[in-house]
């Protein structure tokens, strides 16, 4: 049995294409006129929500205007169908057009901000819709509503009703495959890598401007792509159809069907025009059972419903397996790094100040390539704050940071990833649901082809393809993490996380390595295991900045070693030339005075930002 | 003079709703989108305690505390709570707090529902001033419950204010606003405070509602409005501020009503979205907050 139901995964564009020949052969297959109807409308919901998946759930971004899009779109290819030009495939091209626009001026208010400022800035967008199209007043038919829109047209030739339900199936078919291709590829990882903050996607040299740009353009054309049909599905479309109701149906129905799915959306749409809501016995509590929807579905079934179905699927046969464990422990191996060229990095008199409490004054440092530079000092000595100057989350106040020579002082922390800075974070920073090689492969991604050749599977997305495999292959090796590859990353031992985001951090082909806090967390084994690796990049001909409090890790890897307190570098030099420094000990070593000043200093690093 | 008064008293009950969001904001990390929805029973309750039944003024306000308080409790127990404690914050929709958006949305939703079909759809009166007509006042005209509401939200406005700075509770939450891992290590509650905020901002929306009703009626769709325009209130002000929130809602309801004599009745919200998205280009942080900086 399982022999032919274990192959159908690998099967799956044929299963896609069967699917959609079905779908759209429904009218031919006894389908009547209403079920025609509620398909449609399944399919419309169901595109409009798969534009939330893309902003809300992928990119993490609360988005929530898919309504506004969706009414502008179906304004404006009414209006457009009924006084210039009538021809559904012309008018979808210019619907999503349109509904790219509408999204990119809609999500203004998340370029700056996003979180819950964009949440209401696109809920508050629903609400403008009556206003707006009473303020444009007789093109969109003001209150009324805009009526009289034409029968749809191809080519002059008038669709039956059954040609228009072929369409639709066709339409939404070409975009949920389209779809697909971009989020599961490299630059589909982009968005996720986005949903897990901006201080990731900047580390890995993406412009965050511009992939949020990126975001709420693509997350708007499915909505606009609908509201197309849907003008032309009554011939009439009314502001009434777009308001809170609309909002919360598309939002209820993403989250029912699984935020982070590609199909989930048509699956939520269904439940929600065929499901308990359907009847008209729950008008009345129509309210109270959407609030219920999100309410139990946010908190029991944060990933929807679709994941547990495809579990269930896979209990019987069907769908692949989840790849089984390995051992606990990174497995040593010896392979070797690929060459690394190493840059010298050098940091001349950084000051930087938060309010009144100096973080950094006049602190320096120098790291060459093939050496490893630990930076040590208590809490809240500025350890972090110097590594955030050099990766550019935070702009000095006065000092320089170059890299080879070359000034970086101006340059966003996007850019400076791109010209050699890479880094893992305090607490690893790792996107939900990614196996090990798709995080390691993130690191890559400044180097991927465009969206175009992404989203068709050109050969030239083929050749990127099989170079990042080596690439990424390589790497996982020598970190000894191979075995684990297909493990969903963000779920493994902290150990490992850790090997997996050094390992992401020189996919990026950095010229210098920032490693902040590798070795906390750690037991005495997988230090020893992140020592050795931090040896065998370093013969590689890494440069190596080492933020660490475990003296041990730093006197067995360390040959430089720079000691910060209060903001000021306190002594430089080996390991055994820092230990024997009396200063040192007394403030760093062993708990002094200085210990006490710093929980001052320590939540100026941390504010609790308002997301 | 008469229309500044009319905006202030627009801009009063924006203000209500803001310190709700600041309240649930502070002790618990969470904006509460179902903030203006204690208000909305609030209103309910006060239309249909007082039509008819003669209690005193007091009865209704605590029965509104009673009920705004439990309700608040029950939203933070079962749209937040859930959340914080099994650690879903970070899991299934990405960042921070957006789970609580999606809960607390649905929260507000069943809220709705619910003083839908309790109430119905028809909009109630409040008749907490038997007369209701303008009387002159310091050379312009001004009606009682317009009065009652700019006075009674400044008022509110000024306590939590100073309250916050000054409590023990009100200096919790501002330690946990900063750091909620060091504040709990510093032995805060932060599960009672969060508990404790929703309650007290729930009681605080939902008494107020008994004003807020006499000026606006009480209607149902009325919340998801004021959710909006309060919380675009408290980004002029700046997120965490009273005072500012206060300020910042007086702007927005005077700049509202001029809109609406001026421009049209149809531009009125469509402007103050202009002010919102203006406000967050020109200066995210509002016109009383302070820019934070990042964290890594």
């Amino acid at each position: 049995m399982t022999s032919i139901l274990g192959r159908l995964p690998q099967a799956r564009p044929l299963v896609f294409l069967v699917a959609v020949a079905l779908a759209a052969g429904l009218p031919w297959l006894g389908a009547d006129a209403f079920w025609l109807r509620q398909i449609i409308l399944i399919v419309l919901l169901g595109l409009v929500v798969s534009g939330l998946n893309l902003t809300f759930g992928y990119a993490g971004e609360l988005a929530l205007g898919q309504a506004a899009v969706y009414a502008a779109a179906a304004f404006g290819a009414g209006y457009v169908a009924t006084n210039y030009l009538n021809d559904v495939l012309v008018l979808l091209v210019l619907s999503a057009a349109f509904a790219v626009l509408v999204g990119l001026v809609t999500g203004a208010p998340g370029l700056r901000l996003g979180g819950w400022m964009l949440a209401i800035g696109s809920f508050f967008l629903v609400l403008l819709i009556p206003d707006l199209v009473a303020i444009v007043g007789k093109p969109l038919g003001g209150h009324e509503g805009l009526s009289g829109i034409p029968l749809p047209q191809i080519l002059g030739q008038e669709l039956t009703p059954n040609g228009f339900f072929v369409v639709t199936v066709l339409t939404a078919a070409v975009w949920f495959l389209l779809f697909r291709n971009l989020v599961e590829s490299p630059r589909g990882a982009e968005f996720r890598v986005l949903g897990s903050g901006e201080a990731l996607s900047s580390s890995l040299g993406i412009s965050t401007y511009r992939l949020k740009l990126k975001t709420y353009a693509i997350g708007a054309l499915p909505a606009g792509l609908a509201g197309c049909l849907f003008a032309y599905l009554d011939g009439y479309v009314a502001a009434s159809s777009f308001g809170l109701h609309a909002t919360l149906m598309i939002l209820a129905a993403g989250v029912l069907g699984g935020l982070h799915t590609v199909y989930g959306s048509l699956l939520g749409a269904a439940l929600m025009l065929l499901g308990p809501m359907s009847s008209s016995a729950f008008d009345d509590y129509s309210f109270v059972v959407f609030g219920l929807f999100l309410l139990l579905g946010g908190v029991f079934l944060p990933k929807g419903i679709t994941p547990l179905l495809g579990r269930a699927l896979r209990r019987v046969g069907l769908g692949p397996r989840p790849p089984v464990h390995a051992s606990v422990l990174p497995e040593s191996r010896d392979a070797e790094f690929a060459p690394i060229t190493g840059g010298r990095l050098s940091v001349h008199g950084a000051t930087k100040s938060f309010g009144g409490v100096h973080a950094l004054t006049d602190a320096s440092l120098e790291a060459e390539p093939g050496r490893v530079t630990a930076l040590i000092g208590p809490n809240g000595s500025g350890k972090t704050t110097l590594l955030n100057v050099i990766s550019g989350y935070y702009r000095a106040d006065e000092g320089r940071v170059e890299l080879d020579g070359r000034p970086l002082d101006g340059a966003a922390a996007h850019l400076r990833a791109r010209a050699g800075v890479g880094r893992t974070f305090q607490t690893p920073t790792i996107p939900d649901e990614l196996t090990v090689r798709e995080v390691v492969r993130t690191g890559a991604i400044r180097s991927e082809v465009g969206l175009l050749a992404t989203v068709l599977r050109l050969p030239s997305y083929w050749r990127r393809e099989r170079e990042a495999t080596r690439e990424v292959d390589a790497i996982l090796t020598a970190l000894g993490i191979a075995g684990r590859q297909d493990d969903v990353a963000a779920a493994l031992p902290l150990g490992t996380r850790r090997l997996v985001e050094l390992g992401r951090a020189l996919a990026l082909r950095p010229a210098v390595l920032l490693l902040d806090e590798v070795a906390s967390g750690l037991d005495r084994e997988e230090v020893a295991e992140l020592g050795h690796v931090i040896r065998r990049l370093r013969s590689a001909g890494a440069t190596i900045v080492l933020v660490e409090h475990n003296f041990d890790l730093i006197q067995s890897v360390a040959d430089h070693v720079v000691v910060l307190a209060e903001g000021h570098v306190l002594a430089a030099g080996t390991a055994a030339h820092v230990a024997a420094d009396e200063q040192v000990r007394r403030t760093y070593l062993g708990a002094g005075p200085v210990e006490r000043t710093a929980r001052s200093a320590a939540t100026v690093e941390t504010p609790g930002a308002l997301r | 003079m008469t229309l500044l008064f009319a905006g202030l008293a627009v801009g009063a009950v924006y203000a209500i709703v803001a310190y709700g969001y600041n309240l649930t904001y502070t002790t618990s990390g969470v904006l509460n989108f179902a903030t203006a929805h204690m208000t909305m029973v609030g209103t309910f309750i006060a239309a249909s305690m007082l039509t008819g039944s003669g209690m005193p003024l007091w009865v209704i306000v605590g029965a509104c505390l009673a009920v705004g308080a439990a309700v608040g409790f029950l939203v933070e127990l079962t749209a937040v709570a859930p959340l914080t404690s099994y650690r879903l914050r970070r899991s299934g929709t990405g960042g921070a707090g957006h789970g609580e958006l999606v809960t607390t949305v649905g929260a507000s939703t069943v809220i709705t529902g619910l003083a839908f079909i309790l109430w119905g759809s028809d909009p109630l009166r409040v008749p907490l001033f038997t007369q209701d007509d303008r009387f002159p006042f310091l050379g312009g005209q001004i009606r009682p419950s317009d009065l009652a509401v700019i006075l009674v939200a400044v008022a509110v406005g000024l306590v939590l204010h100073f309250w916050t700075r000054r409590s023990r509770l009100g200096l919790a939450s501002l330690a946990q606003t900063e750091d909620r891992d060091a504040a709990m290590l510093q032995g805060i509650n932060v599960r009672l405070l969060s508990s404790l905020g929703f309650t007290l901002a729930g009681g605080l929306g939902c008494a107020l509602g008994v004003v807020v009703g006499s000026k606006t009626l009480a209607v149902v769709g009325f919340a998801l409005v004021l959710a909006i325009k309060g919380f675009v209130a408290l980004t002029l002000g700046g997120v965490g501020s009273h005072l500012g929130a206060m300020i910042g809602a007086g702007v927005l309801g005077v700049g509202e009503v001029m809109t609406a004599r001026w421009v049209g009745t149809d531009y009125r919200s469509t402007i103050v979205f202009l002010i919102f998205i203006a406000v967050l280009l020109l200066r995210p942080q509002g016109l009383f907050g302070t820019a934070r900086g990042r964290t890594v």
